[in-house]
């Protein structure tokens, strides 16, 4: 058995209950700040890309990781955040206030989805969102006299306070904070009453009800919340990718959504952030992999879909609590060393209450 | 007064009654027991009273009100925690947060305060944990604190949804078949916790249980159920050696 010895109840309320935790982050934070010193405008902007996905999936997380209603069609919330924001943007709105729109606006989507799916879940949910998604794709396309079209849509530069932030440096740190705002938010959530009991409906309905959770009320806010950060992060995407056009918010973008969230462990947050870093770096590999291959292999059609659907295999068959569960093996084996023995982590006997440790 | 009370409740599932104009009063303080073979219908009786389905027809009143129809989360709310007979716990989570969502019915804190974790929030998620905590050290739950549920022995997982119901402070606890599955021991020991929260927490427990050694133990009152009628009620002594009851329980058809 692993103990976690604490000494104050505000250990289990803070962000960062053990002195480890407050080194890692910090030193976390010292490398990527310092990081575009050394790194070439090509990685900065690749990070600035991961920046932004984490952010999108972390959104993806409150429904899916944490109240458990799995959305296959999350592209069309960073799509709505990322053309609500360009036009706001266009329309001359401060940057600030077209970020808000962005986030309002996919929360009101979010909201109605909610609405109107709220009898589904499990698989009829997925096919709904997917629905959704495709629904979102084609307006986009569809309704060219606002959005473009096909033809697409030149986003504005991020301009805050007078000071363009559009240059590859200053829009990763801008990017940065972002996602750090994100982190910081949805942690606070889940450090609090609702966040849990996003959890509790996820785990057990009748339990949620029989402890006073309304239901109907929690999964509403899941949904919302989830739009809102998600289009949040669909509104830096904008900017990262300087022109929109409606396939770039396809099946295949809501896919690597829900790869990264399985993928870095459903129900944690930094579980959704490990799973953007190793998502966002697949396009990387793969053409790094590429670049060794036969020229005959190297441009044969699919192999990023072949590394998605591997990686997930991989995953659910292995470590199905994702790469955020085999972290904390990690954390819990380096915190007892050279203490550690590998029956710490055998599931524990199941004892009978007489048998246990007074 | 009575905490709670039933006016001739009943629930049909299709053309089945699995509770028939059932009117009990359980009075405060009290240790009220159900017995009956399987499928008397006291699971739906409770269910129904705490609101899981409404009653065909019928009313239930609690603390002086009428809570017939309301919703399960409503009826949480005005004070009424239970346990369910298939355990339902939240698996993925840590038996801590098991034990806080108890508390869920108690914040205060509004959605924009616990998203930005203003001091009305921390001050909150901290009080709850405190209060948590007593619950962890009346049922002997320390060294499972942060485990995750679902790798819990049976036993320990009835601790731990004894005490999220605890944790919600509730004015009336009920506990269905608290002792299935639990070793003599255990039994004893919570015949220990039921007396205790009756007596000295100011609790009113309704339970339903076929340990009658428990049930003669701890209960003031038993009401006891057949095809989802009342077939006798009274002291544990008077209802074991009514008739009726032992009827149903010897399977013997007398008249
Ligand atoms: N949700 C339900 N739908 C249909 N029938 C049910 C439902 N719940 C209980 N019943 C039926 O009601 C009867 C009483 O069941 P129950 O209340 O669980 O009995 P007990 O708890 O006394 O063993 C049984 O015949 C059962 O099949
Ligand atoms: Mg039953």
């Amino acid at each position: 058995m692993h103990y976690d010895f604490k000494t104050s109840y505000s250990q289990d309320v803070g962000l960062f209950p053990r002195t480890e935790n407050r080194v890692f982050f910090a030193a976390l934070a010292v490398l990527l700040l310092a990081a575009p010193l050394v790194l070439s405008n090509f990685y900065i902007t690749e990070f600035t890309g991961i920046f932004i996905f984490a952010i999108i999936v972390v959104g993806y997380m409150l429904a899916a990781g944490m109240a458990g209603l799995i959305s296959l069609g999350h592209a069309a919330f960073v799509g709505i955040g990322a053309y609500t924001h360009a036009l706001a943007v266009e329309a001359g709105w401060p940057f600030l206030m077209a970020l808000a729109a962005a986030a309002s606006v996919s929360a009101v989507f979010g909201f109605v989805l909610a609405v109107l799916s709220l009898r589904l879940s499990g698989l009829y949910l997925g096919v709904a969102t997917l629905i959704f998604g495709l629904a979102v794709e084609h307006v986009l396309t569809a309704w060219d006299a606002v959005t473009g079209g096909a033809e697409g849509l030149l986003v504005g530069s991020p301009v805050i306070f007078g000071f363009d932030l559009s240059g590859y440096t200053a829009f990763y740190y801008l990017s940065l904070v972002a996602l750090a705002f994100v982190i910081w938010i949805a942690a606070n959530l889940m450090r609090s009453a609702t966040g849990k009991a996003l959890i509790a409906i996820r785990d057990s309905e009748p339990a949620a009800q029989s402890l006073g959770v309304n239901l109907i009320k929690l999964k509403v806010l899941a949904f919302t919340l989830s739009g809102a950060v998600t289009g949040f992060g669909g509104a830096f995407l904008a900017h990262r990718v300087g022109f929109l056009t409606p396939e770039g918010f396809n099946i295949m973008m809501s896919l690597q959504i829900v790869l990264a969230a399985v993928i870095g462990g459903l129900g944690s947050i930094a579980g959704a952030v490990m799973g953007a870093v190793l998502i966002g770096f697949i396009p990387e590999i793969v053409s790094t992999v590429k670049s060794v291959l036969p020229q005959s292999l190297a441009y044969q059609p699919g192999p990023d879909l072949l590394i998605y659907g591997g990686l997930l295999a991989v995953f659910v068959m292995f470590e199905p609590l994702g790469l955020y569960g085999r972290w904390k093996k990690l954390e819990a084996k380096l915190r007892t060393f050279p203490m550690d023995r590998k029956e710490t982590f055998v599931r524990t006997r199941t004892y009978m209450k007489s048998e246990r440790a007074r | 007064m009575s905490l709670l009370s039933t006016h001739n409740l009943t629930r049909q599932f299709g053309g089945v009654a699995a509770v028939k104009g059932v009117s009990m009063a359980v009075e405060p303080g009290d240790i009220f027991a159900i017995i009956g073979t399987n499928g008397a219908g006291k699971t739906t009786l409770i269910n129904v009273i705490s609101g899981v389905f409404p009653p065909s027809s019928g009313t239930v009143g609690f603390k002086g009100a009428d809570i017939t129809g309301l919703g399960a989360d409503r009826v949480a709310g005005r004070g009424l925690a239970r346990t369910f007979q298939n355990i339902e716990l939240f698996e993925h989570a840590s038996v801590l947060d098991n034990l806080l969502l108890g508390r869920y019915r108690h914040r205060r804190a509004t959605l924009a305060e616990e998203l930005l974790f203003l001091p009305r929030a921390r001050k909150e998620a901290l009080a709850f944990r405190e209060s948590v905590e007593e619950v962890i050290e009346y049922l002997e739950l320390e060294q499972w604190r942060d485990s995750t549920v679902s790798n819990l022995p049976y036993g320990i997982r009835k601790q731990v949804e004894l005490g999220r119901a605890l944790a919600s402070a509730p004015e009336l606890l009920i506990l269905d078949e608290p002792a299935s599955g639990l070793t003599p021991e255990e039994t004893a020991d919570l015949a220990y916790l039921i007396r205790d929260m009756a007596r000295n927490r100011g609790m009113t427990v309704v339970m339903i249980e076929h340990d009658m050694g428990l049930v003669g133990g701890v209960a003031d009152h038993v009401m006891a159920m057949n095809s989802g009628e009342v077939i006798a009620e009274g002291s544990a002594a008077h209802v074991q050696s009514h008739p009726a009851v032992l009827d149903c329980y010897l399977g013997t058809q007398a008249a």
